[in-house]
């Protein structure tokens, strides 16, 4: 009786360190019920074997074969029932959210893409069924509309949020907002996402010394922050003037070392062209005089 | 001679006043038969016109503006693409001036970016634009990988030395060479404090699959034989507004590439775009050998809180995983 108490409490604690050992990646209850509007097809499995190779192999190595990448904590092989035994909507979120050192992928692959990575690695789960589809749909709702002005006096971007229902525009209220800036190769996202207050609006403090263009334009973007995809692409973009005008020169502007001919002063060019012309026209004037003393030479010869 | 003795010998002898008259004559005719021909000719090029009317195509210059052509009127260059492709490759993207920051927290020798490197600018395995180096700056500190480019200083000397005007320095802040021009002297290579360039002193890869492509002096592609070659900061990648090679290959996040005039850096690995002098006074960036005023544009973040334990390369081989 003894040794099976203790056998016991061995298997308990190992079951402790094991727990341990894997410091939780907690999903959100409400994510994990997200699941794909279209039913798996080969086509998407194709697409998304083709990113998981592109973007994942290099961390969790080729599927069933274990050849995952020795780092902590452990990537893992995704065919394993570990990741199987987990709803579409887990994988999802961690594919989207991601955890140091896995990264995000909300920026890298779209939502589709993401979703189709998914069904790349469902094959290899057994027994898994897809939820069906249809029976979600239903759960789409919530068309956002949003807007956004600048506040000159307290330095804010307003973003005014409106919910399009049966009844008319109603202002959203608790709606999470994202700002962003576009920039040449991508969207700078201002500050952390915000909540719109009871009368529909975000207030986002606007850093006085961003650059804008020339005449200090810059391109604004808002948008809801939905991971969930459960409401409506809600966007919006517009131009304001609100930037710090930058027209900074070329760099090959101003006169160097390594500059080409073009970028010499007139000045110079005319010194450097007379030292040469005078430099040639003694060497001509001595090689001239030599003849000419050989001519006299002849001439006294004869 | 006064007008007496003029109206004398014009009397005296009718046949010059004859030849005056009809050289007079012969002008106004040769007068008349350019006026009239110009007439005809654009005339015809009014049919010809009018004629084009019709079919219309759209276009995208070399700006990048899209445009509508009358199809007619589009005419083949006869200009040699190379020569096109060179004088492009001179000018810089205006009012950008690009800059590269690397993370050697987070690069763990993975070598996607040498792999993508080589694969754009048709390089052997063993040439370098683009190389992770094993350093250690002390016996008593920790080693740490370095990814290590071309730096595209703002006071370059490797171009101030050429001494044919191959290697140039743009508005938008990189270094380019234009191997057309390269006579393969390697003064460059000396003057580079970064050992930055390679010289091709056998032939190239597949030099003889690619012999006769033209010459785009904003990838280095194909590579001669007897020039110099080195890192463009994808010159032609920055020109479509995407990522360099290397940046978009890297799996774990290491470099950043943007436009220092925008004060914004984009991340290769998650898309993610931040305020490029936040991330360096966040991170104590550094640059490699200021001392020597080449004013470098590529920033380093120090190898702190590292996310992957240090594992010396076992060959140079691209590291499977």
């Amino acid at each position: 009786m003894k040794k099976l108490f203790y056998i016991l409490l061995l298997v308990f604690i190992m079951l402790l360190r094991a727990e341990a050992q894997n410091p939780g990646w907690i999903v959100p209850d409400d994510q994990k019920g997200k699941i794909c509007l279209v039913k798996f097809t080969p086509d998407m499995v194709k697409q998304g074997e083709a990113l998981y190779m592109k973007n994942c192999q290099s961390c969790h190595g080729i599927p069933t074969k274990k050849n995952f990448a020795a780092i902590q904590p452990s990537p893992g092989d995704l065919s394993e029932p570990k990741a199987g035994t987990q709803k579409d909507g887990e994988l999802f979120y961690r594919i989207t959210t991601g955890k140091v050192p896995m990264p995000e992928f909300r920026n890298i692959l779209s939502e589709d893409e993401r979703w189709s990575v998914i069904s790349f690695l469902r094959t290899f789960h057994k027994g898994y069924v897809q939820p069906d589809p249809e029976k979600m749909a239903a759960s789409m709702g919530k068309r956002i509309r949003l807007s956004m002005t600048y506040d000159t006096a307290r330095k804010k971007i307003m973003v005014k949020a409106v919910e399009l229902t049966k009844e008319g525009p109603v202002a959203a209220k608790g709606a999470e907002i994202i700002v962003f800036v576009q920039r040449y190769f991508g969207n700078m996202q201002l500050a952390d996402p915000k909540p719109t207050s009871e009368s529909g609006y975000a207030g986002f403090d606007w850093p006085q010394d961003f650059p804008g263009d020339k005449t200090g334009k810059v391109i604004l973007g808002a948008r809801v922050n939905d991971p969930t995809g459960s409401m409506q692409e809600a966007i919006v973009r517009d131009t304001l003037a609100i930037g710090l005008p930058t027209n900074k020169p070329a760099l090959t502007d101003t006169r160097a070392m390594w500059s080409t001919r073009e970028k010499a002063p007139v000045w110079m060019i005319l010194t450097y062209t007379l030292a040469v012309i005078i430099v040639w026209y003694f060497i001509i004037y001595i090689i001239l005089s030599v003849l000419d003393m050989r001519k006299i030479k002849q001439v006294k010869n004869t | 001679m006064d007008e007496n003795t003029v109206n004398n010998r014009d009397e005296q002898d009718p046949s010059k006043s004859s030849r005056r008259n009809f050289l007079k004559n012969i002008g106004l005719l040769g007068a008349g038969v350019a006026a009239g021909a110009g007439a005809l000719y654009s005339g015809d090029i009014f049919e010809k016109k009018k004629a084009a009317t019709g079919e219309s195509k759209v276009l995208l210059t070399q700006d990048n503006k899209l445009v509508e052509v009358d199809s007619l009127e589009l005419k083949a260059l006869a200009k040699n693409p190379t020569k096109l492709m060179l004088e492009k490759g001179r000018e810089g993207i205006e009012g950008r001036r690009w800059v590269m920051v690397i993370d050697l927290s987070k690069c763990r020798n993975a070598r996607r970016c040498i792999a993508a490197c080589q694969e754009a600018h048709q390089l052997k395995p063993e040439q370098y634009h683009l190389n992770t180096l094993q350093m250690q700056d002390s016996p008593g500190t920790a080693p740490y990988h370095m990814p290590k480019n071309c730096q595209h200083c703002d006071n370059p000397p490797c171009v101030a030395v050429c001494p044919v005007d191959a290697t140039y320095k743009r508005g938008d802040g990189i270094v380019l060479i234009d191997n057309e021009r390269c006579i393969g002297c390697r003064f460059c290579m000396a003057a580079c404090p970064y050992s930055a360039r390679i010289f091709h002193w056998t032939s190239p890869k597949d030099s003889d699959k690619h012999n006769g492509e033209a010459y785009n002096v904003e990838l280095n592609v194909p590579q001669k034989l007897g020039t110099i070659s080195k890192c463009l900061f994808s010159a032609d990648r920055c020109r479509e507004g995407k990522l360099p090679y290397c940046v978009s290959a890297c799996p774990n996040g290491v470099y950043y590439f943007g436009d220092e005039n925008e004060d914004a850096v984009t991340n290769g690995t998650t898309k993610e775009t931040v305020r490029l002098s936040k991330l360096l006074r966040d991170n104590g960036a550094y640059q490699l050998m200021p001392e020597l005023g080449t004013k470098p544009r590529v920033y380093y973040l120090p190898p702190k809180n590292r996310l992957f334990p240090f594992e010396p390369a076992t060959d140079e081989s691209p590291k499977e995983g």
